[in-house]
């Protein structure tokens, strides 16, 4: 054989070699965690851009998850996608002095949070309840936030305010999630994120997450 | 012993191979990072964004500044929470202006690390110290400008932050945005 075939030869080989690499090991490479990166950015741009467009505040204020999984679903592609919204369902009422008690319902599966916001205009010594667990004892005016979720339970729960000579408001906020799906129990989730105050002159706010996972 | 034409390319090959699949590694690890950042982001805008239309609703809604001042600790506390759940931290002082019956009021809310020292605010000539204001205080002010356009002036410390505004709703917010190493900040007045 002569030098030339054998030089035209490898380089055959080689053109091979690189094809080969360019076909089969470059696309594993690099869609190594490549494609829900860029999904997961262009579907925050996607959720950004309906709002702008006025599609997104009146779905998610009446909590309509479907509605909303159906309008992002396509967008998602090739991922699979789940939406959830988070929002607030709010109690509020007064109490002066004596003992008092108000109740709510919990769902367990459906709450993630339960906060109780106190405003105390005038205070003697206030203690606060919830489900006759003690959870605050109070003696200054102002503002308190106190967390009861780990204090209620399935179902209705009872809060008790006991005091003299006290004067306070009081807001209870829910924080109920919303899902269009259940998630899958393994592998990588990515989530998304747009929050809004409300829509029109109606204050609600509302998250909108949603889950790409392959 | 010299390399061969077809040697060269060979090794040419596997020279270039190395070199894309380096510059895809560093490329696919900036393309991941992003997507932490872009989150931080999102919830950082959406924050900046809203928070005047949230000013907006609440007053609207709300009778007095007592119950505005309610509705945006709530908001605030809303913001704060969902921020966390994707490991971003906010941080955020505001100042509302709303008008009310020959006055303004003006709320002031600290909702920062700690306590911001030496706070005041001036409308027009008119100069209230607030003194030392705690995190997670909120107080309203009483101004009778004389004008319907004037100068707001917040102070605290060696930072100022001054704007025109006139007898409308008016909000001011200075938000800190942090998740890891990433921080956004932002001052806004709408």
């Amino acid at each position: 054989m002569n030098k030339g075939f054998v030089s035209t030869l490898e380089a055959v080989i080689a053109s091979s070699l690189f094809l080969l690499f360019l076909v089969n090991v470059l696309p594993t490479f690099a869609g190594t965690g490549g494609t829900e990166a860029y999904s997961s950015t262009q579907m925050q741009d996607i959720l950004q851009s309906l709002d702008r467009a006025g599609e997104l505040r009146e779905p998610m204020v009446t909590h309509n998850v479907t509605k909303l999984h159906e309008m992002l679903d396509d967008y998602a592609l090739p991922l699979n996608s789940a939406v959830s919204l988070l929002y607030i369902n709010t109690s509020r009422g007064t109490f002066s002095g004596g003992s008092g008690s108000f109740t709510f319902q919990h769902e367990e599966e459906q709450e993630e949070r339960t906060v109780l916001h106190l405003w105390i205009d005038q205070i003697d010594r206030l203690t606060v309840s919830v489900n006759e667990q003690q959870v605050a004892s109070i003696s200054t005016a102002g503002h308190r936030a106190i967390n009861i979720e780990d204090e209620t339970t399935q179902g209705q729960n009872t809060i008790n305010f006991t005091a003299q000579n006290t004067v306070l408001d009081y807001t209870l906020d829910q924080y109920f999630t919303k899902r269009s799906r259940s998630l899958p129990q393994s592998g990588e989730i990515t989530s998304v994120s747009h929050h809004i105050s409300g829509i029109n002159t109606t204050f609600s706010p509302t998250e909108i997450r949603v889950f790409l996972w392959e | 012993m010299g390399v061969r034409d077809g040697q060269f390319f060979i090794i040419g090959t596997i020279v270039i191979a190395g070199l894309i699949m380096g510059i895809v590694s560093i490329s696919t690890g900036v393309s991941t990072s992003f997507t932490t950042d872009s989150i931080t982001k999102a919830i950082f805008d959406d924050s900046v964004n809203e928070f005047p239309r949230a000013v907006s609703r609440i007053a609207h809604t709300a009778d007095t500044s007592e119950g505005v001042e309610r509705d945006i600790r709530r908001y605030i506390d809303f913001q704060k929470y969902i921020a966390l759940q994707h490991g971003v931290t906010l941080k955020t002082n505001f100042l509302i202006g709303l008008p009310i019956p020959n006055g303004y009021n003006v709320t002031f809310g600290n909702f920062m690390d700690g306590t911001m020292q030496d706070v005041s605010i001036t409308l027009d000539n008119t100069t209230r110290d607030l003194g030392d204001v705690p995190a997670g205080n909120i107080t309203t002010l009483s101004f009778a400008p004389d004008s319907e356009v004037f100068q707001v002036r917040l102070a605290y410390r060696n930072d100022t932050s001054t704007f025109y505004t006139s007898t409308k709703i008016t909000s001011y917010i200075s938000l800190r945005a942090r998740s890891g190493s990433t921080v956004w900040r932002e001052t806004r007045v709408n």
